[in-house]
């Protein structure tokens, strides 16, 4: 009898543990059925310390594909020098702790600053930083060191982009070659730049990639800017079927923020251009406008760490995200397109307050789930009169973009963006920095947020910390979310038939053995 | 046997074994303020912790985190006393209401004494330090 109970037990247990999601179903740890969206208590990730006043910010964060547990998030530092950090967690984003990347700068180099992460296949965590030297912070060098001990050790960096390379951005397809495809794009400064701002054209954005681990790139294409466009912020994103897209901003005359002279906000318009290869970065199509009528909201403080536009890709969806002042303030605002970039759709809101309230949302990041949920997270002063204080909120759609969820607040707390590095360009008048990216990681049934907050910072520091929210979100319907809760509950089905049947031929066998006596 | 069903579920899915190197999650440090005092666990230990302050009073509280030097007088007698030392706190919140909770990542040194300091001076009490309101404590050795 207790064999029966036992395994009845196991198999009712097992069953209701797969039925309830809890057994990982395409990787993610401990993934719940969630139906309505639920926010967690944030965690701060980075350590106080008000004697330095460092400003932590533009957090990326990311999952090792083999162990989903282990998430990692690489972020800048602009105060009180330039510098880059990572943190890990073991926890799925719950809890972190400090790494070390860059030991060691390298020779020639002072400062580590702008990092960019990705895994390979096999749980490989690459990061490339920025090297900056002398008193103009001038960018020396991007190098790429890598991890195979989940960020415990790293390997000496190497140099894998030259001086004056702006804005470099890094991917990595893991499905080409036995290493994957390393994917840089960068502003290539023909140039010294002058301070403060781009010197003269050509300054294009450049793409390569690498399929030996960052050892060798391959010749660079230019994506934009070849004559004299005013690009800058190229961002990257990586799709299905090999599929590499590039977006940037072309501020078309808006020569004032380019070359960051003063004067007030540009009263012209910007554009988004997009090119996405269809051979695995190989070559790239003349760029599209994803949309010609951008309307700043504020002058580009730096235009060298301009925050770019969010690309997320679904299958051939791909959807673009940036800060748009076109209905009377700051809006994060997002096009798709269904053909993988030829052709764009209509411009929609993500932030869900009234339309020209002169409350801002800005600098939105976009990440797609497994399952192909498109979630989104914005800076957010709906709260504040003085349109000073902020929150982080976030939408998600489960119809690929076609409508967002109500907005949910993240931040318990609002922070002052009147905080943070300051700089003696011209037009960084009246700016503080707050770094060029929310973090978001897109999880099955979840997303983890992260972002520069500065509720514990006294007014007159530099001081920001990162936080992080782990948000429970449900899935598209029919997705493979779908199919992993039906998956789990036909297995659970089947080790209780399979228990069953175990328990039926033990009976058989043995008649006469006593309740349990074989368990 | 549920034992075994959940040790089971921590195999990866190609069969092999758990990697084991994930890092740990910092510890928490539940703090609780109440009028006039910290409610403190002991054993406050090195490295990056995550303290989370719960102001379960009727009072506004401000806590702060400061580093002391050895050389430094016991913080209550550099509360109570005359000749008194500035140390900048390096960590803490802005004022926390009541019922309101406050949270901050800190990385403290071994073997070093620190110190946790309301400070908020209202119209009822004057300084909530001098009132009670700290807490020293000292970081085990590495």
């Amino acid at each position: 009898m207790r064999l029966t109970v036992g395994l009845g037990a196991l198999a009712i247990v097992a069953g209701a543990l797969l039925l309830g999601g809890v057994v990982p179903a395409g990787g993610d740890p401990r993934p719940s059925v969630a139906t309505t969206p639920a926010v967690s208590a944030e965690i701060p990730v980075t350590p106080m310390d008000q004697s330095l006043g460092a400003g932590y910010n533009s957090p990326a964060v990311l999952a090792d594909p083999t162990e989903p547990r282990f998430v990692v998030m690489a972020n800048r530092l602009d105060a009180p020098d330039f510098s880059c950090a990572l943190q890990v967690s073991g926890n799925a984003g719950r809890g972190w702790l400090p790494a070390d990347p860059v030991p060691e700068l390298p020779r020639g180099t002072e400062r580590c600053y702008a990092p960019e992460v990705a895994f390979d296949r096999d749980g490989v965590l690459y990061y490339l930083f920025v090297g900056l030297a002398g008193e103009g912070n001038e960018p020396v060098g991007a190098f790429l060191t890598t991890s195979s001990d989940r960020a415990r050790t790293f390997t000496p960096p190497r140099r894998v982009l030259g001086p004056l390379k702006f804005g470099v951005r890094m991917a990595l397809d893991p499905d080409i070659g036995s290493q994957g495809r390393v994917h840089l794009v960068w502003v290539d400064a023909t140039s010294d730049p002058p301070t403060g701002g781009f010197g003269p054209l050509p300054n294009p954005i450049l793409t390569a990639h690498s399929d030996d681990g960052g050892k060798t790139f391959s010749k660079p294409i230019t994506l934009g800017g070849g004559g004299n466009e005013r690009v800058v912020g190229p961002a990257l994103a990586l799709g299905p079927d090999h599929a590499v897209h590039v977006a940037w901003y072309d501020l078309k005359d808006d020569a004032r923020d380019y070359q960051g002279l003063d004067g007030p906000v540009w009263q012209g318009n910007w554009a988004i251009a997009a090119s996405s290869s269809t051979d695995g970065g190989r070559s790239f199509p003349r760029p599209t406008v994803v949309d010609d009528e951008i309307v700043p909201h504020e002058r580009v403080m730096l235009i060298f760490t301009m925050p770019p536009p969010s690309l997320a890709v679904q299958g051939k969806r791909l959807c673009a995200a940036w800060t748009d002042a076109r209905y009377g303030d700051a809006d994060a605002v997002l096009r798709c397109s269904l053909d993988g970039g030829r052709r764009w759709g209509g411009l929609r809101r993500l932030n869900d307050d009234a339309r020209g309230n002169g409350r801002w949302q800005y600098m939105p990041r976009l990440a797609v789930s497994p399952g192909g949920r498109i979630d989104a997270a914005f800076y957010d002063r709906r709260r504040d009169r003085a349109n000073l204080m902020a929150d982080v909120y976030a939408t998600y759609s489960i119809d690929g973009a076609e409508h967002f969820a109500p907005n949910l607040r993240l931040s318990s707390e609002s922070f002052d963006t009147s905080i943070g590095q300051q700089y003696l360009h011209p037009s960084s008048a009246g700016l503080y920095e707050f770094g060029g990216r929310i973090g978001l990681l897109s999880r099955r049934h979840g997303t983890v947020v992260a972002w520069a907050d500065t509720r514990n910072s006294r007014p007159d520091t530099t001081s920001q910390d990162l936080f992080a929210s782990v948000v429970r979100l449900p899935e598209p319907e029919g997705g493979s979310t779908r199919t992993g809760v039906v998956g789990g509950a036909l297995v659970g089905l089947g080790v209780l038939l399979v228990t069953v049947a175990a328990v039926v031929r033990r009976r058989r066998r043995s008649p006469s053995t006593p309740d349990g006596a074989a368990s | 046997m549920v034992a075994v069903v959940l040790a089971a579920s921590s195999c990866r899915s190609d069969g092999s074994p758990e990697p084991v190197n994930l890092p740990p999650a910092p510890p928490v440090v539940e703090i609780t303020m109440q009028e006039y005092s910290f409610k403190v666990p002991d054993g406050i230990p090195a490295g990056r912790v995550v303290f989370r302050l719960r102001n379960a009073g009727e009072a506004h509280h401000r806590p702060a985190l400061l580093p002391l030097d050895e050389e430094l007088p016991p913080l209550d007698e550099q509360i109570r006393g005359t000749e008194r030392a500035t140390v900048s706190p390096f960590a803490g919140t802005r004022t926390r209401a009541p019922g309101a909770t406050g949270l901050f990542a800190v990385d403290l040194a071994p073997d070093t004494r620190y110190g946790l300091v309301c400070f908020v001076r209202d119209d009822v009490v004057g300084s909530h330090a001098l009132q009670g309101m700290y807490h020293e404590f000292r970081t085990p050795k590495g």
